[in-house]
């Protein structure tokens, strides 16, 4: 590429692409119609702009229940969130955190019968997963995990909560148990990606972007 | 009592109970929270903005540290926080009857979490070449090189000329789109063929048309002469 195609391309590249806030606020249903149809029709040419409406609206779906209480309750002098440490694995973007039994295997998918585990490395912790087919009743999923501390100063797990949700809603929340694991039953496998996220006091372990098929 | 006659402070403290029972999935009244939010933007009153400011500043930088951008951008949580109510406070200045469509703390949130998305995803971009297309034969040093000496004002507007040459020079619509797909969006022969099925015969056209069309933007003086003036 010669030193005019690639001048051109630095000043011209994404100049005619809309804003973040108007791409927002398109998928928010905000704009006016011209701008909304302007957008629209803009979104069907540049891949760039698709992309950006994939990770926004992955962003504004982040069902931070728990965080965003913690960070509105905290107070202004002494930050809760300060005192939490927050620990977050998106598995579509950090395929590299997760490690499978044998291959990387970042979703819970294939055959109904067909039992898939995969383990979670997040800072001091490795939390592994698996789904299975529920046996109650079959076309719904059972997800059994396991968290383990790599910090002896971390172990025991009597004040965690497992929580799984998607799309801002809280499907399933289960005490962890002491000797940590944690069963969600009756899960309806789903393309929308869910988040995991395990509570306790002090750590909360995020791991977003779940995929169970 | 009138919301409206309400003092601040109590209105702050009604609306942070408000908030709470909010993210807790509990019953509560939006209209504590609307009330701030309107005597910030709508009366410009200074002091509820501050309210507004601490009430949320905490869930903005919540946000801001979950961005999935955040761990490649140098600034610190506390700059895409003041950003994002930055943004928040000028899209409302612009048009302050924009806050009649906003009928609850649901959607206000919302839009306030889109500023901090846009904050920290657009000082991200106007820093960082971009990965997840075409990445090989983006012009990175180039982008860096202008990043930091052009402000995005310049920016927009210089985009805006340098295109109005590169449409003139366009004859036919298989340049147009070559144009639009090469120049804004970066893409490869390949893709531009494989986008726009039946306008070329085979990706070597799309290669030989946008040849000849660079040839001609190369010998446009005027053009020329303003690429020369941005080195």
């Amino acid at each position: 590429m010669d030193k005019i195609e690639e001048k051109l391309k630095a000043i011209l590249f994404r100049s005619d692409c809309p804003s973040k806030m108007d791409l927002g606020e398109y998928e928010l249903g905000l704009l006016g119609n011209q701008r909304r149809d302007e957008v629209a029709t803009h979104l069907t040419a540049c891949p760039h702009c698709q992309y950006d409406l994939v990770q926004m609206r992955q962003f504004m779906a982040i069902p931070a229940a728990s965080i965003e209480l913690a960070a509105d309750r905290a107070e202004q002098k002494s930050p809760l969130l300060d005192k939490i440490k927050v620990i977050v694995v998106d598995l579509l973007l950090s395929p590299a955190g997760m490690q499978g039994a044998g291959s990387f295997q970042p979703v819970f998918r294939g055959a109904e019968s067909e039992i898939r585990t995969s383990v979670v490395e997040a800072d001091d912790y490795i939390v592994a997963l698996t789904a299975q087919e529920d046996e109650a009743t079959h076309s719904r999923r059972q997800i059994i995990g396991d968290i383990t501390a790599l910090n002896d100063d971390n172990a025991g797990f009597q004040n965690w909560t497992a929580m799984l949700w998607r799309s801002g809603q809280l499907l399933a929340s289960t005490p962890v148990a002491e000797d940590s694991h944690f069963i969600f039953a009756d899960i309806q496998g789903e393309e929308r990606p869910h988040d995991l996220i395990l509570s306790s006091p002090t750590v909360e372990i995020h791991l977003q972007n779940l995929q169970i098929a | 009592m009138e919301l409206s006659n309400l003092n601040l402070s109590s209105l702050a403290h009604l609306c942070r109970q408000a908030t709470d029972r909010y993210f807790q999935h509990q019953d509560f009244d939006d209209s504590y929270c609307l009330e701030l939010f309107r005597r910030a933007i709508e009366q410009e009153d200074e002091m509820a903005w501050a309210v507004v400011i601490d009430q949320y500043g905490s869930l903005v930088k919540a946000w801001v540290g979950r961005h999935h951008s955040f761990a490649v951008a140098d600034e610190d949580q506390e700059y895409f926080v003041n950003r994002a109510f930055d943004s928040f406070w000028s899209a409302f200045s612009r048009n302050p009857r924009k806050l009649s469509r906003f009928n609850n703390l649901k959607s206000l949130l919302q839009y306030l979490k889109l500023c901090t998305y846009s904050a920290v995803q657009e000082y991200v971009e106007r820093r960082m070449p971009p990965r997840h297309v075409y990445q090989s034969e983006f012009p990175v040093e180039a982008i860096a090189e202008r990043v930091d000496s052009i402000s995005s004002v310049d920016d927009n507007m210089i985009a805006g000329i340098v295109w109005q040459y590169v449409i003139a020079a366009v004859k036919t619509e298989q340049e147009r789109v070559i144009a639009e797909d090469f120049l804004l969006h970066n893409m490869k022969p390949q893709e531009i063929y494989d986008r726009h099925t039946g306008l070329f015969a085979e990706v070597a056209q799309v290669r030989r048309i946008k040849g000849n069309f660079m040839t001609r933007l190369r010998r446009n003086k005027q053009l020329m002469t303003i690429m020369a003036g941005l080195d």
